[in-house]
This record gives C-alpha cells, sequence and structure tokens, in this order.
C-alpha cells in the first residue's frame, strides 16, 4: 500500500494538476509600463525635517528603482473606510491644537492690572483648554460628516467616480446640518460657505500642479 | 518587530484618534438621543432629542478622541524606545494615558485612574491573546500518521 502511495505522489507533477491549461510565455503579456501599478509611499518619517541625509538618499535609490508615481495623499488613505478615520482624526487634531495655541496666545497676551506669572499662565491655560475642545470638537464633527457624505455621494454616483463635485456636493450637505438647527437661512448660508471652501481647495491645489507642469516643461526645454 | 495589523506609527495617532471620535459620536449621539428624548416633556420631544445630540454628543466623541489619541502617541513613543511591539506596550501606555488625563485631581485619583487604564488594556489584550490562540489552534500542523508496515524497528 505504502508504496504504491509514494509512486502516486511522485507522478503528480506541476503538468498534470493544471491539466488542459496551456501556459505559452508568448501568450502572457507584458504588464504595461506607463500605467502599470502605482505604489502607494507610506513613510516612516512623514516629515521631512526629520529625516537624515542616508535615509533621503536611500528613499531616491528606492523610487528610481521601483519607478513610484508620486500621486499620493500626504496620509496613506487606500479605502473610503480609511479616508474617513484619516481625515476625521487630522480635523480634530488641527483643530484642537489651532483652538488650544489660539487661546493660550489670547489668555497670555491680554493686559492685565497686576503682572504676576503665575496667574497670567493660569489664565493662558484655561482659556486654552477652553477654545481647544471646542474647536475641536466642531471641526471634528464636520469631517466625520464630510467624509461619510462623500462616501455615500461617492456610492450614489457610480458613474462618475472620484469627481470633484461629490466634493463640493458633500461640503454643502454638511455644513447645512452642522448648522440645521439655526434656521433654513442660516443652514444654506453655512452649508454655501462649506462647499465654496471646498470647490476653493481644488481648485488651488489644481492651479498649483498646472504651474508646476509648466515649469517642468519651460525646464526640458532649456 | 512590527505588528503588520496595525497601521505604521506615525499615521496610526492619527487613525486611532479619527476612529474614537467617530466610535464617541456616532454611540454617544445615538445614547444621547434616547437620553433626550426620554426626558424632555411631551410636545417637545424631538427638539429635546436634537439639542440632546447637538451639545452632548460632540463632547464624548472629544473625550473618546482625546483617549484614543493620546493612548497611540504614547504606543508609538514606547515602540520607539524599546524597539518592539508587543501587549506590554500597550498595557503600560493605557496606564500612561489614565494618569495623564486624571492629572490635575491629584496625584491619588491619577494613580487609581493608571492603575484603571492598565487593567482594563491589560484585560483587552489578554482577551485579544486568547481568541488568537484559540483561532490559530484550528490550523495547527497535525503530525503525519506513520501507517505499522512502514515503522522500523
Amino acid at each position: 500500500m505504502s508504496q504504491q502511495n509514494e509512486k502516486t505522489q511522485e507522478s503528480s507533477y506541476v503538468k498534470e494538476v493544471l491539466g488542459d491549461l496551456n501556459i505559452d510565455v508568448e501568450t502572457l503579456e507584458p504588464i504595461d509600463k506607463e500605467k502599470s501599478i502605482e505604489y502607494v509611499k507610506i513613510d516612516e518619517n512623514p516629515l521631512d525635517l526629520l529625516k537624515t541625509k542616508e535615509e533621503k538618499e536611500r528613499e531616491l535609490e528606492r523610487e528610481k528603482r521601483l519607478k513610484v508615481v508620486k500621486s499620493w495623499a500626504y496620509l496613506p488613505m487606500k479605502t473610503n473606510g480609511e479616508k474617513l478615520l484619516y481625515g476625521c482624526g487630522a480635523a480634530y487634531l488641527t483643530g484642537i491644537c489651532g483652538g488650544g495655541i489660539y487661546g493660550f496666545l489670547k489668555g497670555w497676551t491680554k493686559p492685565q492690572p497686576v503682572l504676576n506669572y503665575k496667574l497670567r499662565l493660569n489664565r493662558a491655560l484655561n482659556l486654552s483648554t477652553k477654545y481647544g475642545p471646542w474647536a475641536g470638537n466642531s471641526m471634528g464633527a464636520l469631517g466625520l460628516m464630510y467624509t461619510s457624505f462623500d462616501t455615500m455621494l461617492n456610492k450614489i454616483r457610480k458613474d462618475e467616480p472620484n469627481d470633484y463635485y461629490n466634493h463640493v456636493g458633500a461640503g454643502f450637505i454638511s455644513g447645512a446640518l452642522y448648522k440645521s438647527t439655526a434656521g433654513l437661512k442660516v443652514a444654506t448660508l453655512s452649508g454655501g460657505i462649506f462647499a465654496g471652501m471646498v470647490a476653493l481647495c481644488g481648485l488651488g491645489t489644481k492651479v498649483i500642479k498646472d504651474t508646476k507642469e509648466k515649469i517642468k516643461e519651460k525646464n526640458e526645454k532649456y | 518587530m512590527k505588528d503588520p495589523t496595525k497601521e505604521p506609527c506615525p499615521y496610526r495617532i492619527i487613525n486611532d484618534c479619527g476612529s474614537s471620535f467617530a466610535m464617541g459620536a456616532i454611540g454617544g449621539g445615538i445614547f444621547n438621543a434616547f437620553k433626550g428624548f426620554r426626558n424632555s416633556p411631551r410636545g417637545q420631544k424631538f427638539s429635546g432629542m436634537t439639542t440632546a445630540i447637538k451639545t452632548k454628543a460632540p463632547i464624548s466623541a472629544g473625550n473618546f478622541a482625546v483617549w484614543g489619541g493620546l493612548f497611540a502617541g504614547v504606543d508609538c513613543t514606547l515602540s520607539n524606545i524599546r524597539g518592539k511591539e508587543d501587549s506590554w506596550n500597550s498595557i503600560w501606555s493605557g496606564a500612561i494615558t489614565g494618569g495623564l488625563l486624571a492629572m490635575r485631581s491629584g496625584p491619588t485619583t491619577a494613580c487609581a485612574s493608571a492603575v484603571m487604564g492598565g487593567v482594563l488594556l491589560a484585560v483587552i489584550e489578554g482577551v485579544g491573546h486568547a481568541i488568537n490562540n484559540a483561532n490559530s489552534s484550528m490550523y495547527k500542523p497535525q503530525p503525519a500518521t506513520i501507517p505499522e508496515e512502514n515503522k522500523t524497528n
């Protein structure tokens, strides 16, 4: 019994397993070099200031070797869920940092009757803990609504995925919902403001991209 | 050694912050909607619900986000200092965040909340390890059964 088993195992080559599948090297199409794979770049150190010279050189070599496409966002957002989490977190962190710094400076520079270091620090800390969470909470809620409506619109308008009108629409809906309890007029106004901000952001990035390409073309000509 | 199931380190802070904010916002919104609906007088149920959501959901979301963000930040710094990622990192970072957040209310409460945070994270990590072990024991390589004819000696 055992010898027979061994024989069957020996005779089972890859060809027999594959059966009638014909694999010729010539029929396999090579991957298109220009449109093949986009490597998503995820850094250990997101800030350029923290990198040493060796790390920068190594990275450049790697980019040349792998032909990394550099059209990535600053955060590794690949799916819609990741976009929601990263957008929400980034909005909350910027809100809490900006609000905290604003409150600290406001409390620190306020004129006082008695110049006392301890009192000054206490006032600055109190104001920063007052403004920071307020700004962070509202920014985070806006970011959560914006990203969720953006993915929703992306799912609904399947014909034109990643269209920029999606972002503008999501901005309008989230801005209107954020101020929906204050009345219709205020809601539409805040929605319009938020949508305008999103549209301005898109226009700005487009203009910067175009000018960069123009500068590149000019440099290549000369 | 890196944990492949988690995000890479500096980005993890933002991701954890965002996920805990979303969790707090949605959970706090639902909880406060029920609470506001029940506690408001008849005829003003809907407006009471909306005001309860509007005022209280962002606060709970912010508390969650502060916890998550601080936890991820301490976790990243600890893993960077020690050079490895294991359960002790998250247990210690839970204790440190618990202590840091209760720092203004005195040393005894800070110590108590630090111990609470450490125990909570230890329980979570222990349950995770137990589930992981139970799942991976299904795919353990079994020793091959050798037929009796083939046995030497």
